[in-house]
């Protein structure tokens, strides 16, 4: 078969060249505008497009990258946990949204039942298993970039002074443990779970 | 020669990912200038004189091939503006100067400039709202492109004069291109 293969290199180069069409072709046919791979690359959809106020148009890069601040947080919640690569930032993070649930200290007959997640006060969506909240979380740091971690009595909120990101939980059964809301926002994990 | 068709193989693979790519930033951009067309709607009055009578449309002209993918069609895009019913109207580069008079907007493209440049002398004395594309800088707006944004440009004491009543906000946001 090597051989056959390198006597055919012409045919064998062109092959790979048209698989590789081929692949650009099926990925841009298939994969809709809605669901991406890499936020920069995120074209918003018309739906979004006409939930914004004209100044936001205006804000659109047209060769489609950075659209942070132009896309709405409705087009930010069909964002597939799949499509994220998992890294070790991922894994530390997930791992920090693990803690600050823990941090609650919820009673023993307390489940979580539902997690919302919403961006500048609109709801984007609601998950309930750790991992796919890690995920989606991990997403908005990003987007956010490093945003800083704030406490509110039933809400974790994350904030970077343009866009507000925040998880509510919503339990069953007991309610946690009351805590104070806190006027200065702490600037990490270790140092909140020190202050404590 | 095997090493050039190699190279050629890939050179046309890779030609073929840059027209893919452009072909994507022209659907958004030409997108983002449909939504901004029937926003244009909103901040825009139109002279009583513009309309056959008050149940009649906004028609939304578009000259040539209709670049705006689903903006017109999409269940989310705007059915009236100004309590009245929007109305996409194709027109083709002959039919500008019999079908252009019964547009409220009227959007080409410099494909089809030529077809609009016979027709456009009568057209301007209406008030038809002309929006060109790119930097014809012809009618009432143009749309441009400034550091990869959407601007567009506008003629105000040209569209005052035919009795428009253009928004502050809008015109906060706009090129004056007369002033």
């Amino acid at each position: 078969v090597i051989r056959t293969l390198k006597r055919e290199t012409w045919s064998w180069q062109m092959l790979l060249a048209l698989a590789t069409l081929m692949a650009s072709f099926v990925s841009l046919i298939l994969i809709p505008n809605d669901s991406f791979a890499s936020p920069r690359e995120h074209t918003p959809t018309t739906k979004t497009l006409f939930s914004l106020p004209l100044e936001q148009l205006l804000e659109i890069r047209l060769d489609g990258t950075d659209l942070d601040r132009s896309t709405s947080s409705s087009e930010r919640i069909r964002a597939k946990p799949s499509s994220f690569r998992a890294s070790v930032d991922q894994r530390r993070f997930n791992r920090r949204v693990l803690r600050l649930a823990n941090l609650q200290q919820w009673d023993d007959e307390t489940r979580i039942e539902k997690v919302l997640l919403s961006i500048d006060g609109d709801e984007i969506g609601s998950f309930d298993g750790a991992r796919e909240i890690g995920q989606y979380l991990n997403y908005f740091r990003r987007k956010t970039h490093h945003l800083q971690i704030l406490r509110g009595e039933s809400a974790h909120w994350w904030s970077n002074g343009r866009t507000r990101a925040a998880i509510h939980i919503v339990t069953r059964g007991a309610s946690p443990r009351a805590r104070p809301a806190r006027s200065t926002p702490p600037t990490s994990l270790r140092e909140e779970a020190r202050s404590r | 020669m095997k090493h050039l068709r190699i190279l050629i193989a890939t050179f046309l693979t890779i030609l073929a990912h840059a027209a893919i790519a452009d072909e994507t930033k022209l659907a958004l951009e030409y997108k983002v200038k449909g939504v901004v067309l029937i926003n244009f709607t909103k901040y825009i009055k139109w002279p009583t004189a513009a309309f056959t009578s008050d149940q009649a449309p906004i028609n939304v002209c578009v000259v040539g091939e209709n670049r705006f993918g689903d903006v017109f069609t999409s269940p989310d895009s705007p059915k009236e503006a100004q309590g009245r019913p929007l109305k996409l109207v194709e027109l083709t580069g002959p039919t500008v100067g019999s079908k252009g008079p019964e547009c409220q907007v009227l959007f080409w493209t410099k494909n089809d400039e030529k077809a609009v440049a016979a027709a456009l002398p009568a057209l301007e004395k209406s008030p038809i709202l002309l929006v060109s594309d790119e930097e014809y800088e012809k009618g009432l707006i143009s749309f441009t492109v400034v550091e990869g944004k959407l601007r567009f440009k506008i003629r105000r004491k040209a569209a005052e004069a035919l009795g428009f009543e253009l928004s502050s906000q809008l015109l906060k946001l706009a090129i004056i291109a007369d002033d």
